[in-house]
């Protein structure tokens, strides 16, 4: 999508020699970090975060220009603690004020600019939009179960996955979280929709299919969802995906250069 | 506080019938001793908005109340058949529908730093339960995470408050956790907790007096005695959501 500069960049690790790299557009990287011009945005991200997609994804679904940073997580360069105490992604950076926690971050972008607000304007809807995201955290959380699991016992897993796609079945009401149209709820609750076949790439996970033919509406829901354009510009496929976590989770040693 | 009507009235049960609501009134479904809950109590008073409180059973919930928050929880409002919940939701909402007592900042940045520090400071009130249900095994571990959030929470306060010069949008979501984080030590004497909060945390300490000296915490704060008998009440299994209420 042509508002972003730098969205497959190199991650910027602290030591790394300069060196041009081909990406997206040309965004120099090293282990300096290129000063931000004035007026310009930046967002740091995380190339496999799904907390950071979904900031990526706002960012897609407003058309927004903005300059990407790409960060090692394992190793934070000084310049981004600084910004962010937290040391997460994402965050958004410009005219030297930071913003970050995704949720935040995304508020930030509609209120900068209304004009292409993705949450309403009416206080009442915007408010069902956050109880929406409040009540699919669910989803989120079974993605985790199971990439966290220290036990290779996973049945309290498959068992939240259920009562979680249960429940999203029940709050699906309409086409999309949002109804008519991707909203702020869809857009919080796709980076995880997105890597969940990841749960049926290991056998032993024990699950075949995600979400599977008890959830008709989810099912159809994720479908329609790969079709929309601000999904599709930053879509990953779901090998990219899982061979990210295996090297984050099980080699302990996460490959941000994958797939570039 | 004139805008409350009900704020310790008697705890509704399952049995109790839900009076209606009337038209153009909003209702906040309360629990007199619910932190979450507690933060919604404080955005009325501060934004003096009228409200009706009706104080919820959270052990046994009402039908009528499932009905209206499947999630069960407080705080939840009402008004014109609308219902929201989540406290910072209902927090943020109200400011939407009064704007002229807003208590989030207008300019998106200093609105975002606020929702930002609360953020920053939810450790408070994982390591306050964390202490609260403490075992000898794990004890310390809680204690060590308590001192590492009010250690947050000190370096955070830069400020009279964490809303600048008067209190705002953060203070009011983190004020409940404090409140109970200074009753713990009479909660669990025997974790001898007495100097947490003395000389070490002097920020944090001025702060505390401030805030107590504020009309929307004077309205929504709960005396210590009350917090020890209503944990105390809680481990019984059927907590008295009345202490505090003098007969009428």
């Amino acid at each position: 999508m042509a508002n972003f500069e730098g969205l497959n960049s190199i991650t910027l690790n602290p030591g790394m020699a300069s060196q041009n790299l081909f990406a997206l557009s040309s965004v120099l990287v090293g282990d300096e970090l290129p000063p931000l011009t004035s007026g310009r945005m930046r967002l740091y991200n995380m190339i496999f975060c799904p907390f950071a997609h979904r900031s990526i994804l706002y960012i897609s679904k407003k058309k927004l220009p903005v300059e990407v940073i790409d960060v090692n997580l394992m190793e934070k360069p000084d310049w981004f603690v600084q910004r962010n105490p937290l040391g997460k992604v994402p965050m958004i950076e410009h005219d030297g004020k930071v913003v970050y926690e995704s949720l935040i971050v995304n508020e930030y972008l509609d209120e900068l600019f209304p004009e292409t607000a993705i949450l309403p304007t009416d206080p009442y809807e915007r408010a069902q939009q956050k109880i929406l995201v409040e009540r699919l955290s669910s989803v989120t959380g079974v993605f985790f179960a199971f990439m966290m699991n220290k036990d290779g016992d996973y049945t309290q897993a498959i068992e939240s996955m259920e009562k979680a796609l249960e429940n999203a079945e029940c709050l699906l009401v309409d086409e999309f979280y949002g109804d008519k149209t991707t909203g702020y709820a869809d857009i919080d609750v796709w980076p995880i929709f997105e890597r969940f076949p990841i749960i049926t790439l290991n056998p032993k996970f024990g699950v075949k299919k995600i979400p599977g033919i008890k959830y008709p509406k989810v099912s159809t829901y994720i479908k329609r969802m790969k079709k929309q354009p601000e999904i599709q510009a930053v879509m990953k496929p779901v090998e990219l995906h899982e061979n990210f976590f295996k090297s984050a989770w099980i080699e302990k040693n996460p490959d941000y250069n994958l797939g570039i | 506080m004139a805008n409350f009507h009900g704020l310790n009235s008697i705890t509704l049960n399952p049995d109790d019938e839900l009076p209606p609501l009337a038209s153009g009134k909003i209702r906040l479904y309360n629990m007199r001793f619910c932190p979450y809950a507690e933060r919604a109590v404080l955005y009325f008073a501060k934004k003096n908005v009228s409200v009706e409180v009706i104080n919820v059973n959270l052990v046994d919930k009402p039908k009528w109340y499932l009905e209206r928050n499947p999630l069960g929880k407080v705080p939840t409002i009402e008004h014109d058949g609308k219902i929201i919940y989540e406290s910072a939701v209902v927090a943020e909402y109200l400011d939407d529908i009064f704007p002229d007592s807003s208590v989030l900042p207008k300019d998106p940045y200093l609105r975002a730093h606020q929702k930002i520090l609360v953020e920053r400071l939810s450790a408070i009130s994982g390591a306050f339960y964390g202490l609260l249900r403490a075992t000898a095994d794990n004890q310390e571990a809680g204690i060590a995470n308590l001192k590492k959030a009010l250690d947050t929470a000190e370096s955070l306060l830069t400020d009279n408050f964490y809303g600048g010069k008067s209190s705002g949008y953060a203070d009011m979501l983190v004020w409940p956790h404090l409140e109970r984080v200074e009753v713990l030590p009479l909660i669990r004497p025997d974790l001898h907790l007495d100097k947490l909060l003395g000389t070490d945390y002097p920020k944090l300490t001025a702060y505390i007096a401030r805030m107590k000296e504020l009309p929307e915490v004077k309205v929504a704060i709960r005396p210590a005695e009350h917090h020890v008998q209503f944990f105390d009440s809680y481990k019984t299994g059927k907590p008295d959501y009345n202490i505090g209420i003098t007969a009428a």
